[in-house]
C-alpha cells in the first residue's frame, strides 16, 4: 500500500511540474524523459499477474467503499458524524482511481513494449526467410549447370571408328598403348581418334595417286583418237580417188552405203517398211528395186524444222487469240491460221521409199503429223503409146478387200485427215491400209478393218505378189484396151472356136468414162450396182457400142480393178425399134446374165481377154436376137420390127427352135460341133 | 458381195407344200428354193433380225435347164426334170437345212421323149390329174398323161405345132395354150384335140406386134379364159364363141391366168398382175416386185389366201388377200 501512495505523489508531483515550468521546456523534457525511462524500469520489473491482483483489490475497496457511503446515505442521517464519515470514505475511494490511474499507465506501456518485441521478432523472421529462398534458386542454378554439362555433346562421336578389338589388333602399339588405354575410357578413344586420322590420311593419299593414273590413262586414249581421226580424211581421199574406177567398173560401193545412211534418217514407218521390203528382195525377187530417194540434208534439217513448224502455229493461234480487236481482223488470221494447220498436217518427211516393179515406181511417202503413210504410183514406160493414165488410174486401190485408200487408216485422226480427202490427195498419195501395216503402224490394233491378209506372217510377200501380178494384169489390160478402142475383138484359137466364124456385129467404139456419165447413160445401172453392193471406187468405167446395121447395142462396162481375177459386168441397152433394156425385156436381160454371169474359165494364159470375150458374146447376141427377131416376125411370134414390112436381117444362124420356155427365151448357147444355136 | 447370178435370177414356177406353210419355187438356174412362209407370218415374240426369212431355208439343184414345171400332188413335189419327172417328199424338203445331206428325189419317172440336141427333152408344163396322175406338156409339144404310180405315160395328146405355155383340167376336158398360137382343147379319153380356138384370130384380140402365143388359159365347167400375145379373151365353152375382151388395158402380153371366186386374176408379161370380173371391170391393178410375171401360186385353204408372185427377178412377192402386196423373199440362184 505504501507504494501507491508513493506513486501517488510522484505522480501529483508530475503534475504540478509542468505547470510549473512551463517557461522552462528543455528543463522540462529532461525530466520528462527521466521520468519516462523511470516508468520503464517499473514497468519491467513489475509483473502483469501482480498488477492484476492490485488491480482487482482495488477496485473492490472501491466498490465496499462505494457501497458504505451508499448506506451512509441510504441511513438518512444528516448529522456531522455521518458527513465527516462520507467525505472521508470519499476521500479514500479518490485516491483509490489514482492507484487505477497508474496501474492503466503501466499497462498501457507495457502493451507498447510487447508489441514492440513482437515487430521486432517478425523482421528477424522475414530476413531468414529472404535468405533461405536465396539459398533454394543458388541451389536449383548449380543443378542446371551440372545437367549442362551433362549433356554435352563432342564431335567424334560422330566419326565411326574401328570396333576396339580391330583397334587393338591393328593400330601400332605407340598409339594404341594398351596398358594407358585398357581402363581408361577417355584415352582409349582419344587413342581411337588418332588411329583414325592416321589411316584416313593414307587412304586419301592413295586416292590421289591412283587418280593421277587415271588421267595419265585418258590423255593417252585422247592422243590415239585423235591420230585414228586425222586417219578419216586420208580414207575418204583414197575413197574419192577410186571412184572413177568404180564408175568405169560400175561397181554398186559408194551406192548402197549412200542408201545406208539415208535408211537411218528414215522415219520409223518408212524405215520397217524398207527393210522389210529389201529383205523380201534379197532373198526371194531381185527383179524389184528399191531405193530411198530424198535429199540428206534436208531429212537432216527435217526434226528440228517441224517442231519450229509446231510452235508456229501455236503461238499463231495464241495471237490470234490474244489480239482480237476487230471481228474483221479475227477472222482473217483465223483463216490464215487454218490454211497453215492443213498444210501442217500434211508435213511430208523428205525421205521416202521408191520400189519398182515391171515399170511402175511406187512411191511410199509418211506424213509425220497424221502418221499414216501413203503410197502414190507413177509408170515410167513409154512405148507403145499406151494410155499412160490407164495403167495408174486405180491400181493399187482395192488390192486387198475394201482397201481404197480414200480415209485415213486410224480412227485417230480420221478427222483431221478429212482436209487430206479433200482435194490435197493426188499429189500426197493414198493412205493404204496395206502399206500402213508394211510400215508396222497397226495403230495399236485400231486400224480400221483387218482384212484376214493381214494375219499373215508373210505379209510382204502377198503384198508384193499381189502388187506384181496386179501390175503384170494391168499393162496387159491395157494392151486390151488398146486393141477394143480400134474395136478390134480378135481372141486366141482356143477361145474363138467357141464362137462362130462369121459375126456381123461390130464394136464401133470403146471410151473411158466415169461413173456419173455413165449414171446418165444407163438408168439401170445403178439398180445393178446396189444389188452387188460395189463400190464405183473400185471399178473402171467404159463405153461400147456394138452395131449390126441399124441394130445399136450400147453396154456401159465396169471393170473391177483386180480384173482379170474378177469379172467385168455390163448394162445393156438395145437401140433397135424402140429401146430395150434389162427391165422392159426379158431377152436383154438373159443376154445380159448370159454376159455378166462367169460360166467357164478361161485357162490362166488368156485370162485377160475375158473382157474381149465378153464384147464378143454381145456381138454373136447382138447377131443372134436381130435374126430371131426377124424369123418371129415371119412365124407370127410377136416382133420389134413388126412395123415395118420385111425383116431386115437375113436368117444365117442355124436355130432348131426359136423360142423355149414360158419366159420365152432365145436361145444363148453355141454348139461348136453342130453349129446350131440351142437353149440352156 | 452377193453373187451375181442371184440378180438374173427368174422364178419360172412355184407350188406350194399340202401344208401350205411351205413354198417351193424353182428357177431358170434349175434350182428349187424352199420358203418358210409360216414363220414368216408368224408374230415374232423376240423381235430378232427376220432378214433370213426372207431367204431361202433350203436351195436345192434338180437339173441345169430352167425349172418351167412344178406341182405339188399329195405329199409330192413333182417337178419337170430332163426327160423325166422327179418326185420329191415334202416330208423331207420342209426340215432344215443340213449342210451335209444333199436334197434327192424319192422317185423319178422317164418320160421317153426324142433326144434332139436336147430341145425337146424338156417338161414345159404340168398340172395335176385324178388318181395319182400328171399331165405334162413336153418339148415334143404334145401333152404326156403319167400314171405316177406305174411311172407310165398311159396316154399322149399330140395336135400343138409349138411348145405348151398353159393347161387346165376340168373332169374329163383339158384345155392347153401353146406359143403356136392355138389353145386346144381335150377329151382325156382321146388323143385328138376336140376342139381348137386360135385367138388371134379373132381381130379384136389380135395384137400382132406381141405374136401369136398363148401363155395361159383358166377353164371352168362355163368359161374359158385365155391370152398371151393376144388380149385376153373370156370364150363360152359350149358355143365356143368369144364373148368378151377382158383387159385392154394391157399392153404386156398374158402369162398367167387364173379363176378365184368371183375374180380373174391375171399375171402380165410385165411388172403387174390384174384382178378383174367376168364383166371385164377391173378391181384391182397391182405393180409387182418381177419385172415379168412368169409363175402365180394361190393358197386354198389358209383364210389368208396368200397370192404368191414370182418372175423375172429372184424376187416373189407375198400378197395377203390375194390382192395386198405384203412382204417379198427372194431366190438365192
Amino acid at each position: 500500500m505504501s507504494k501507491p501512495s508513493k506513486t501517488k505523489r510522484s505522480d501529483s508531483d508530475s503534475k504540478q511540474d509542468p505547470k510549473k515550468s512551463k517557461n522552462d521546456v528543455s528543463s522540462l523534457a529532461a525530466a520528462s524523459k527521466n521520468f519516462m525511462d523511470l516508468e520503464d524500469k517499473e514497468v519491467e520489473s513489475r509483473t502483469g499477474e501482480n498488477d492484476l491482483k492490485i488491480f482487482k483489490e482495488t477496485c473492490c475497496e472501491l466498490k465496499r467503499l462505494m457501497a458504505e457511503i451508499l448506506q451512509l446515505k441510504i441511513s438518512g442521517k444528516t448529522d456531522e458524524e455521518t458527513n465527516k464519515k462520507i467525505v472521508d470514505k470519499r476521500i479514500e475511494a479518490s485516491l483509490l482511481f489514482v492507484t487505477l490511474k497508474k496501474l492503466n499507465r503501466i499497462d498501457k506501456l507495457r502493451l507498447k513494449k510487447a508489441r514492440d518485441t513482437t515487430h521486432d521478432a517478425k523482421q528477424r523472421v522475414d530476413t531468414f526467410h529472404l535468405q533461405l529462398e536465396n539459398l533454394l534458386y543458388e541451389v536449383f542454378h548449380l543443378k542446371k549447370e551440372v545437367d549442362k554439362c551433362l549433356e554435352f555433346k563432342s564431335k567424334d562421336e560422330d566419326i565411326e571408328l574401328v570396333p576396339v578389338e580391330e583397334f587393338y589388333h591393328e593400330a601400332p602399339t605407340s598409339i594404341s598403348k594398351m596398358e594407358l588405354t585398357k581402363n581408361n575410357q577417355h584415352k582409349l578413344t582419344l587413342a581411337r581418334l588418332e588411329w583414325e586420322f592416321e589411316q584416313r590420311k593414307r587412304l586419301s593419299e592413295q586416292c590421289r595417286s591412283l587418280e593421277q593414273n587415271r588421267e595419265k590413262a585418258s590423255n593417252e586414249i585422247g592422243q590415239k583418237q585423235k591420230q585414228l581421226e586425222s586417219l578419216l580424211p586420208r580414207l575418204t581421199s583414197i575413197l574419192e580417188s577410186t571412184r572413177p574406177l568404180q564408175e568405169e567398173l560400175d561397181l554398186p560401193v559408194e551406192r548402197i552405203k549412200f542408201q545406208k545412211e539415208l535408211a537411218v534418217l528414215l522415219p520409223d514407218p518408212l524405215y520397217i517398211l524398207y527393210s522389210q521390203i529389201k529383205a523380201f528382195i534379197e532373198a526371194c525377187d531381185p527383179s524389184l528395186q528399191i531405193s530411198i530417194e530424198g535429199g540428206m540434208e534436208d531429212a537432216i534439217n527435217f526434226g528440228s524444222k517441224n517442231k519450229t513448224g509446231l510452235d508456229e502455229i501455236l503461238e499463231d493461234v495464241d495471237s490470234a487469240e490474244s489480239d482480237m480487236e476487230t471481228e474483221y481482223e479475227t477472222n482473217k488470221r483465223s483463216a490464215t491460221s487454218n490454211k497453215i494447220k492443213t498444210d501442217w498436217q500434211l508435213t511430208r518427211h523428205p525421205l521416202r521409199i521408191q520400189l519398182k516393179i515391171e515399170g511402175i515406181v511406187i512411191n511410199f511417202s509418211y506424213l509425220t503429223t497424221l502418221n499414216i503413210v501413203t503410197v502414190d504410183c507413177k509408170s515410167v514406160q513409154q512405148d507403145d503409146g499406151v494410155n499412160q493414165l490407164s495403167v495408174i488410174e486405180n491400181l493399187l486401190s482395192g488390192l486387198f478387200p475394201n482397201d481404197h485408200g480414200d480415209e485415213s487408216p486410224s480412227w485417230v485422226n480420221c478427222f483431221q485427215a478429212r482436209s487430206m480427202i479433200n482435194g490435197k490427195i493426188t499429189e500426197q498419195g493414198k493412205p493404204y491400209l496395206w502399206a500402213q501395216r508394211l510400215a508396222g503402224l497397226d495403230f495399236n490394233g485400231i486400224v480400221k478393218s483387218t482384212p484376214q491378209s493381214f494375219i499373215n506372217t508373210e505379209f510382204v510377200e502377198t503384198v508384193i505378189h499381189a502388187l506384181k501380178s496386179r501390175i503384170t494384169y494391168r499393162f496387159q489390160f491395157v494392151k486390151v484396151l488398146h486393141l477394143l478402142e480400134k474395136g478390134e475383138l480378135d481372141l486366141n484359137q482356143d477361145s474363138n472356136a467357141t464362137f462362130p466364124p462369121t459375126i456381123y456385129s461390130r464394136l464401133v467404139s470403146w471410151t473411158t468414162s466415169t461413173y456419173e456419165e455413165c449414171l446418165v447413160a444407163s438408168k439401170n445401172l445403178e439398180r445393178l450396182l446396189n444389188f452387188l453392193e460395189l463400190n464405183p471406187k473400185s471399178l473402171s468405167f467404159f463405153k461400147a457400142t456394138l452395131e449390126r446395121e441399124s441394130a445399136k447395142l450400147l453396154a456401159v462396162f465396169m471393170v473391177p480393178v483386180d480384173y482379170p481375177n474378177s469379172t467385168p459386168i455390163c448394162s445393156l441397152e438395145l437401140n433397135w425399134n424402140g429401146k430395150h433394156n434389162r427391165e422392159n425385156s426379158e431377152i436383154i436381160r438373159r443376154i445380159e446374165a448370159e454376159v455378166n454371169v462367169p460360166n467357164n474359165e478361161l485357162p490362166p494364159q488368156h485370162k485377160i481377154d475375158l473382157l474381149t470375150v465378153q464384147l464378143k458374146k454381145l456381138s454373136l447376141h447382138l447377131d443372134l436376137i436381130t435374126e430371131i427377131d426377124g424369123q418371129l416376125m415371119k412365124k407370127g411370134g410377136g416382133s420389134w420390127q413388126s412395123q415395118s414390112v420385111k425383116p431386115e436381117f437375113a436368117t444365117e444362124k442355124m436355130i432348131p427352135q426359136l423360142i423355149k420356155g414360158h419366159d420365152r427365151a432365145y436361145p444363148t448357147k453355141y454348139d461348136t460341133g453342130s453349129g446350131f444355136f440351142l437353149h440352156h | 458381195m452377193p453373187n451375181i447370178k442371184s440378180f438374173y435370177v427368174t422364178v419360172l414356177s412355184e407350188a406350194l407344200s399340202p401344208c401350205e406353210e411351205f413354198l417351193a419355187a424353182g428357177t431358170n438356174f434349175g434350182n428349187v428354193n424352199i420358203f418358210n412362209i409360216k414363220s414368216l407370218y408368224e408374230e415374232d415374240e423376240h423381235h430378232g433380225p427376220r432378214d433370213h426369212l426372207t431367204l431361202p431355208q433350203k436351195c436345192f439343184s434338180v437339173s441345169n435347164k430352167p425349172l418351167q414345171a412344178m406341182t405339188s400332188l399329195n405329199d409330192n413335189l413333182l417337178v419337170g426334170g430332163k426327160n423325166c419327172i422327179e418326185g420329191f417328199s415334202w416330208n423331207q424338203l420342209i426340215l432344215p437345212q443340213n449342210s451335209d445331206q444333199k436334197v434327192k428325189s424319192c422317185w423319178t419317172v422317164d418320160l421317153r421323149l426324142p433326144t434332139d440336141f436336147g430341145t425337146k427333152e424338156t417338161v414345159d408344163c404340168m398340172i395335176n390329174g385324178e388318181n395319182f396322175t400328171a399331165f405334162a406338156a413336153c418339148g415334143d409339144n404334145n401333152i404326156h398323161h403319167v400314171d405316177l404310180e406305174y411311172g407310165k405315160v398311159k396316154h399322149a395328146f399330140s395336135g400343138h405345132t409349138d411348145f405348151i405355155h398353159s393347161m387346165s383340167l376340168v373332169g374329163n376336158q383339158l384345155s392347153s395354150a401353146s406359143e403356136d398360137g392355138t389353145v386346144c382343147i381335150w377329151d382325156t379319153r382321146k388323143s385328138k384335140p376336140v376342139h381348137v380356138i386360135t385367138p388371134h384370130l379373132e381381130s379384136k384380140l389380135n395384137r400382132p406386134h406381141l405374136g401369136k402365143w398363148v401363155g395361159a388359159v383358166a377353164m371352168n365347167e362355163d368359161w374359158l379364159v385365155c391370152g398371151g400375145g393376144p388380149h385376153l379373151g373370156l370364150y363360152h365353152l359350149r358355143s365356143l364363141t368369144m364373148s368378151k375382151v377382158l383387159l385392154e388395158e394391157d399392153a404386156h402380153g398374158v402369162n398367167n391366168v387364173m379363176f378365184h371366186e368371183d375374180n380373174i386374176i391375171v399375171g402380165l408379161d410385165g411388172p403387174f398382175v390384174y384382178h378383174c370380173l367376168f364383166s371385164g371391170d377391173i378391181t384391182v391393178k397391182m405393180p409387182t416386185t418381177p419385172l415379168r410375171v412368169y409363175s402365180i401360186c394361190l393358197q386354198k385353204k389358209d383364210t389368208n389366201k396368200l397370192l404368191f408372185v414370182g418372175g423375172s427377178g429372184g424376187d416373189v412377192d407375198i400378197c395377203t388377200s390375194t390382192k395386198l402386196q405384203d412382204q417379198v423373199v427372194r431366190c438365192l440362184s
